[in-house]
């Protein structure tokens, strides 16, 4: 009899599921036993991928005439953000010659496509005029992991290797572009100032950074960063903490930390960041999971049970009945109870009456099923109940 | 309200007041940063009466020339140069951020309106006509190029390409002060040796600018700063 | 290598990768990818950098005066000044530290659960910030710490130390309070244990007025939860284009927090008040609720472990992550003696009642990205793959404790017997042996074919398989179902939740058999492309198609079809505007009202139907709104304009109009609200902003009480037409919520003189919600109240909930030599709070109300509090 009724409640069920979890799987396998040949293959494959890279390049020098669309078509990043080897190939074969450097200084120039005939100039001649800004940036963990190990050659590499070849703009310093810049009024594209800074921070937090919500509405790295000061304890941000940076945009999200019941946001317990990957993910919004649950069982495991007694909207999704911020309601709930609970629950004789202010506790009629916790005075194991006598979350 | 607590929205508001007196209180201790240097990067383009300024230029004419141009080579020429550069000197001398045995005395005796004039009249002055300066001398060679492997800076980025001021373009983002860059051209090779030198050893600080100068000034050696002095004074 | 690194090393091995060459990858040390740990500050100093907030009055930069601003136009701060800085030893080693140390003192209403709520301000010493870094300047190795104290449950200790570019360790120690109740007077004994005991004097069959004696006295206590957590992880360039990570987290969460506890409802039995209708009801002695207090002793344990390539000669960009995470629940019970007899006389039977808490559960996700460069219009291939299970296996306890009731007894007069039910041998199976895996599968293309022009698809589908599979079956009694609410309900109604085929009493009873594995399958299909007009102008366009397949729900698939357009402008002088729309459909197949009854009795064989029929399980014309159509759209605009060069103003407006088709179950959603603020930083010494913001939202939905009177009397009871007998026009009703949020605030910042530095913050927020309701007729309420109750009675809304706060910070640091300085803070806030859920719980003797116990009065209505705090900041 059990036999039965467990099939013919999810049979058909799991054959489909288990045909994709099947194939997420397979691809995963796929993927891994792959890498092993990719590994044995990438030696032998760079030489040829660095030759194939540099021929496909704008030629270096040419005359600095205005630049057709065509050209700049050609001079476009390609989305890979810089993966080629040919961009690290270099700079690690001279950065590991035996020395105890860190490899920065042997970071590549970028090419500004608005300077196409500007060569390096080393960051001696830029500390010069920028004196103030080589302080403080020397202080910023960016500019200061590529002073370390250059204390004898000086780090050359740090102000060209994201601001591209420094001469054009040494010789003509008002000029706008002659440099890769990343503030306002920059007229180095959105598109180069994310290359750049993506052709060495390649992959891992940001590997799905093309088409995230943040690239596709135009903002730049230095939007959120700034690897000129130190601002913040960690992250090089442009503000002093990651909430302070999320905010300069999203007011309405902070807002709603100020609500009666928030994440520990304000007390800065916690940041944006701790759920949210900014810089893109393959989840929305912009979680660092693949669902929200997920993301949201992390700090709250006890909720994810799986238990024998599911409530439908839980597993689905938290946010079916709170809201992830803030919330007047207390526990973050999207309304009070027992309203919440009455939006789905119809059903005959308790839960679907009219409760009224009469049956509050200074009503004429106090009822349970609104004073203090209302429905969950009850049903309080509403996330899922492991109690065989649970099926309605009441044990 | 306990008492415990009206004590402690006393020591509240105290706190919250504080600043006020605490001004006060800070004048006595020097500030240790910039009061040591004047901040030029706020200065905008100064005006002023040339008839004015002619007028009080005579004693000037002594050293700096009639026209503006120097009598003997140790004296800067006026001519021609950006007058804020002018005033903003003027200024330094008066208030002793910029140190010489006669411009100090002189500069003591005028007003502002005095050094604005000044400043207006010897801009309003024609400079000294261009030369014939080789590029590819090694001055002419720093002055367009730097010299990357020394850290050396090209000087026409804020001096110009010809020494006669830097190119400008209209834009929103905050600009250096333009015009309290010197022209340059023209200036007698001593004059450049001198200032230079004044810039690296520290003898000429008193601005934001000199700021700069002093690191550009500390990598070129004496041979370049000869070189140098004579393509701009050839310029 | 493999002596400086063993761990490194074993990994390269292990895969394979140990190269002769220690060519190395640049790490980045970003945390971007997991989830929880990223911030580390408290109340005393939000930002945990505070300390080293101070402006640095040179500036940035020689050449030009203020600063520069962000790409899309919003200021940097200026910086901050540079701390000084020691050799350390007689190597490349420097290091600078930073100690603030002082006392807090708290005064007013210190104890206000929402001053309380995550700052855990306690009188006495505290460390404000404690920061040490070194840094050795030639191989880049640094160890950087900072650590805070604000009391023992609201600390934290982090170390990060490393080498630049090579690997990265980092280690932490925190506490993070959370404070749910301060005016907490549980009546039992055993707060915090599994066993909630009654005090003396009380027994089950205690009298209200008994009950409220004691619980006038209980003392007053705090609900909250800590957490303290500790980790340690590890990032690290194994080769050339090899990142490894690895990190592990400990979590331990203890505390109390409110609970419920269910002895069957008692509002069916109150009586009219001795001055007829109009005047307090006398509430029933049967069932009863008891607002109990459960322990919380969790630990979580994640370890993850993953490794990523950098792209290197293939091209291909790898992240494969494994994450394990195992969480304990150390009391995984909760048993809870109760004062009231569910049905006067009877106290030999449910005299209490037993809760399962949170099983222990383990969850495994492995994960892989990759993507590959396309030679085609400067195009990317990018593929995701996760496969991820939740498991739980715990002893399942019996349905009933034997303390409550024990053998040789029976529930009331049902015949049922305890020690059928007081047992686990009362279990088809002894474990819960649950289950859901899920997998993932994510391909997206981009593509570039011109500078101006791009377009995407992404295809993700993402399927659960939930294997759960639990069939309540007694194999003591050959009974399916279970026996409600601690056995309270059969003591008081004789009504069980039990089915037995072949039995009189129990083979038409209708009754939950079985659990409902509820599975979530969804595939999205995305299309997109973003067109670059000029340079200052993008448009951008997607549709996505959301095609759910939920399992066992009221719609076998719904698609969700989302249009979005943007325009992203510079257009507007110095201005950025990015605008939005976003135009929602939701439709999908036939609802079917009630998807569950394969887990319920009539499905069953040997279920024989009663001739007045089964009620009906709900109304057909409700929509869950989860399910039910949707027709939204939602509009957005973020306007930033720079003002001169100092200055800086922000809007923001945005509007949500979300209407479900539905007239019963909810049925629009709408929400408003606009922000401004406006920055600015004159000089570098000073810096202020102010800001407002204004938000209202409505929800509507609407409900149908049953026709009570028809329930298990008549046929008609199955009729689960809206306007039929069984859910007439005349019992409708509607509810809205409608809320109203105000904040505002403004923040100063200056410096004096380089020994006063002043920071002040004003932050003001008040929230409104007024809960209104409309009915069809008085049949809308329960018919038990119709009795005692008036339209004049009822009006048409609860009393307005109102959260109201206002909070003056300041800090004031005062220079007395290069090295010593004093931090002065303090914090005065006050507020109003009104629930309506709490309305009339003054005192611990209103927490009784008839057979009902509740333990908390709820926030303090009004409350004034004040931090004080003196700090002594010491440095390098």
């Amino acid at each position: 009899m059990t036999a039965t009724r467990k099939s013919s409640l999810g049979s058909q069920r799991t054959r489909r599921t288990t045909g994709v979890i099947a194939l997420s799987l397979t691809v995963l396998l796929a993927v891994m036993t792959g890498l092993g040949g990719v590994l044995l293959w990438s030696s032998g494959a760079q030489a040829q991928q660095t030759d194939n890279a540099s021929a496909g390049q704008a030629p270096a020098h040419q005359p600095s005439s205005r630049l057709s669309e065509s050209d700049i078509a050609r001079m476009l990043p390609s989305t890979d953000m810089g993966a080629g080897a040919s961009m690290h190939g270099d700079m690690h074969a001279r950065a590991f010659d035996g020395s105890q450097a860190t490899p920065f200084d042997a970071a590549p120039i970028p090419q500004n496509p608005l300077a196409p005939g500007a060569d390096a100039i080393g960051a001696k001649s830029c500390a010069v005029c920028h004196a103030l800004e080589t302080i403080q940036a020397s202080h910023s963990l960016h500019v200061a992991s590529f002073r370390a190990g250059s204390a004898n050659t000086g780090p050359q590499a740090s102000c060209e290797a994201c601001h591209g070849p420094g001469s054009a703009h040494a010789k003509n310093p008002a000029a706008a572009g002659l440099i890769i810049a990343f503030t306002h009024d920059a007229k180095t594209p959105i598109e180069t100032q994310t290359r750049t800074c993506l052709s060495c921070h390649v992959g891992g937090a940001r590997q799905h950074w093309i088409g995230s919500a943040h690239q596709e509405r135009g903002l730049s790295c230095t939007d959120c960063h700034n690897p000129m000061t130190r601002s913040s304890a960690e992250g090089v941000l442009a503000k002093d903490s990651i909430n302070q940076v999320c905010a300069t945009c999203h007011q309405d999200v902070r807002a709603q930390f100020n609500r009666r019941s928030h994440m520990p946001l304000p007390e800065g317990q916690i940041s944006c960041v701790d759920c949210h990957n900014p810089h893109g993910s393959i989840t929305q919004p912009l979680l660092k999971t693949d669902t929200v649950n997920e993301t949201c069982t992390t700090c709250h495991a006890e909720k994810r049970g799986p238990f024998l007694f599911e409530h439908a909207p839980v597993g689905e999704n938290c946010l079916n009945c709170h809201s992830a911020h803030g919330s007047n309601q207390e526990n973050l709930l999207v309304l009070p109870v027992p309203m919440l609970c009455q939006q789905c629950h119809t059903n005959s004789q308790h839960p679907n009456d009219l409760l009224t202010r009469q049956n509050l506790r200074n009503g004429l009629v106090p009822d349970e099923r609104v004073m203090e916790r209302s429905c969950l005075n009850c049903h309080s194991n509403i996330h899922g109940s492991n109690n065989p006598n649970g099926a309605k979350f009441h044990q | 309200m306990s008492s415990t607590h009206r004590v402690l929205h006393l020591v509240a508001a105290v706190i919250l007041w504080l600043p006020a007196f605490s001004i006060a209180a800070a004048e006595g201790p020097p500030a240790h940063t910039p009061a040591t240097w004047t901040d030029l990067r706020q200065q905008q383009p100064i005006t002023g009466d040339v008839q004015a300024g002619q007028a009080k230029s005579a004693v000037c004419a002594a050293c700096h020339g009639p026209q503006g141009l120097a009598i003997v080579p140790i004296f800067p020429n006026l001519a021609g140069q950006s007058a804020t550069y002018l005033y903003v000197q003027l200024m330094t001398f008066k208030n002793g951020q910029r140190n010489d045995l006669v411009m100090s005395g002189q500069a003591a005796a005028l007003s502002d309106a005095d050094m604005r004039n000044l400043a207006a009249y010897y801009a309003s002055l024609p400079a000294k006509p261009a030369g014939q300066a080789d590029a590819a001398s090694r001055g002419g060679r720093l002055f367009l190029d730097g010299d990357p492997a020394q850290g050396v800076p090209p000087c026409q980025g804020c001096h110009g390409p010809t020494g006669q001021g830097p190119r400008v373009y209209p834009s929103n983002t905050p600009q250096p002060p333009w015009s309290t860059f010197p022209r340059l051209h023209g200036q007698s090779a001593i004059y450049v040796t001198k200032a230079l030198g004044d810039f690296s050893n520290g003898t000429r600080s008193g601005t934001s600018n000199a700021q700069i100068m002093h690191n550009v000034a500390q990598t070129l050696g004496d041979a370049d700063i000869q070189a140098l002095s004579t393509y701009i004074a050839t310029q | 290598m493999l002596k400086r690194k063993p761990l490194t090393a074993l990994l390269g091995l292990t895969l394979g990768l140990a190269s002769p060459l220690p060519l190395l990858a640049q790490t980045d040390a970003s945390d971007s990818q997991r989830v929880g740990n990223i911030q580390f500050g408290n109340s005393l100093d939000p930002t945990g950098w505070g300390a080293y907030a101070v402006p640095d009055p040179v500036g940035m930069s020689y050449l030009h005066a203020g600063q520069l601003r962000t790409p899309t136009g919003v200021l940097y701060p200026w910086p901050h000044q540079i701390p000084d800085e020691a050799p350390l030893g007689t190597g490349d080693w420097t290091y600078t530290w930073l100690a603030q140390f002082g006392y807090i003192h708290t005064s007013g209403d210190r104890n206000d659960e929402l001053l309380r709520m995550y700052s855990g301000w306690k009188d006495g010493a505290a460390l404000g910030m404690f920061a040490f870094s070194a840094l050795n300047h030639k191989t880049g190795q640094y160890i950087d710490f900072r650590g805070s104290r604000i009391s023992s449950q609201d600390q934290y200790y982090r170390m990060r130390a490393g080498r630049y570019g090579d690997y990265h360790i980092e280690v932490f120690y925190r506490d993070i309070p959370h404070t749910l109740s301060t005016t907490a007077f549980p009546l039992w004994n055993g707060v915090g244990s599994t066993n909630l005991t009654l005090p003396n004097g009380l027994a089950t069959g205690s009298t209200p007025a008994q009950v409220q004696a004691v619980e006038a006295n209980r003392p007053r206590q705090t609900l909250s939860v800590t957490r303290q957590s500790e980790g340690v992880s590890w990032e690290s360039a194994l080769s050339r284009n090899w990142i490894g990570y690895a990190g592990v987290t400990h979590e331990k969460r203890t505390g109390d927090r409110d609970w419920g506890g269910p002895m069957y409802l008692t509002y069916f039995f109150g009586a009219p008040g001795p001055g007829g209708p109009g005047t307090p009801n006398i509430p029933g002695t049967y069932g009863g609720q008891y607002d109990t207090v459960r322990p919380v002793d969790f630990t979580t344990t994640d370890v993850n472990l993953g490794l990523r390539n950098k792209g290197g000669a293939s091209g291909w960009l790898f992240n494969f992550t494994m994450t394990g995470s195992f969480f304990r629940d150390n009391k995984s019970t909760l048993n809870y003696a109760v004062p009231f007899a569910v049905a006067p006389g009877s106290t030999s039977v449910a005299t209490g009642g037993t809760w399962s808490l949170e099983p222990d559960n383990n969850y495994y996700n492995v994960r892989l990205e990759a993507s590959h460069p396309l030679k085609l219009w400067h195009g990317e291939f990018s593929i995701s793959a996760a496969y991820s299970s939740m498991r739980q296996n715990d002893a399942l306890q019996a349905p009933l404790s034997p303390m409550y009731c024990p053998s040789g007894q029976f529930l009331g007069t049902t015949g049922i017997a305890c020690a059928d039910w007081n047992t686990t041998a009362a279990l088809s199976r002894q474990d819960g042996d649950a289950r859901i895996d899920s997998g993932l599968l994510n391909l997206r293309l981009d593509f570039r074919p011109s500078a101006k022009f791009s377009w995407h698809l992404n295809l993700r589908q993402r399927d659960e398989d939930n294997m759960t599979r639990y069939t309540m079956y007694n194999p003591l009694t050959g009974q399916y179902g279970y026996v409600p609410e601690n056995g309270a309900e059969p003591v008081v109604t004789g009504q069980t939740e039990l089915f037995q085929p072949g039995s009189p009493l129990y083979q038409s009873n209708f009754a939950q058999i079985a659990s409902i594995p509820f599975s979530y399958n969804d595939r999205k299909t995305e299309l997109g492309g973003s067109y670059r007009v000029n340079q200052n102008n993008t448009l951008s366009a997607s549709y996505l198609l959301d095609h759910q397949t939920p399992h066992p729900r009221e719609r076998t698939y719904i698609n969700d079809q989302h249009l979005k357009l943007s325009w992203d402008t510079r257009s507007l002088g110095s201005a950025t505007l990015r605008l939005s729309y976003e135009y929602q459909k939701r439709s999908g197949g036939p609802y079917n009202p009630d998807p569950y009854l394969a887990a319920y009795s009539p499905s069953m064989p040997g279920y024989v139907p009663l001739a007045v029929g089964d009620t009906a399980f709900t109304v057909a014309q409700m929509y869950k709104y989860d399910m039910s159509n949707l027709e939204a759209s939602k509009l957005k605009a973020i306007l930033t304009e720079p003002l001169g060069t100092t200055a800086t103003f922000t809007a923001t407006l945005y509007g949500n109009r979300l209407r479900y088709g539905a007239d019963i179950g909810r049925q629009s959603y709408d929400t408003t609200g606009a922000d401004l603020s406006w920055d600015w930083e004159p000089t570098a010494s000073t810096s202020m902003s102010v800001y407002a913001g204004i938000e209202s939202s409505r929800l509507k939905q609407g409900n149908v009480n049953d026709n009570e009177a028809l329930a298990f009397s008549s046929p008609e009871q199955a009729d689960t037409q809206f306007g039929g007998p069984f859910f007439p026009y005349a019992n409708f009703w509607t509810a809205t919520d409608n809320e109203r949020d105000v904040d505002a605030g403004a923040h100063f910042n200056h410096v004096f003189s380089p020994r006063v530095r002043l920071d002040l913050n004003y932050d003001y927020t008040y929230s409104r919600g007024l809960n209104s309701y409309n009915y069809a007729s008085l049949a809308a309420i329960s018919s038990v109240y119709l009795p005692f109750l008036t339209a004049a009675d009822i009006g048409n809304s609860f009393p307005p909930n109102v959260y109201r706060m206002q909070t003056l910070t300041a800090n004031l640091n005062l220079g007395l030599t290069r090295r010593v300085g004093v931090r002065l803070y303090g914090k005065y806030e006050f507020g109003n709070y009104a629930d309506w859920h709490y309305a009339g719980f003054g005192m611990p003797a209103d927490l009784i109300v008839g057979n009902r116990v509740f333990t908390e009065l709820g926030p303090q209505p009004h409350w004034h509090a004040m931090v004080v705090g003196v700090f002594m900041t010491v440095k390098l």
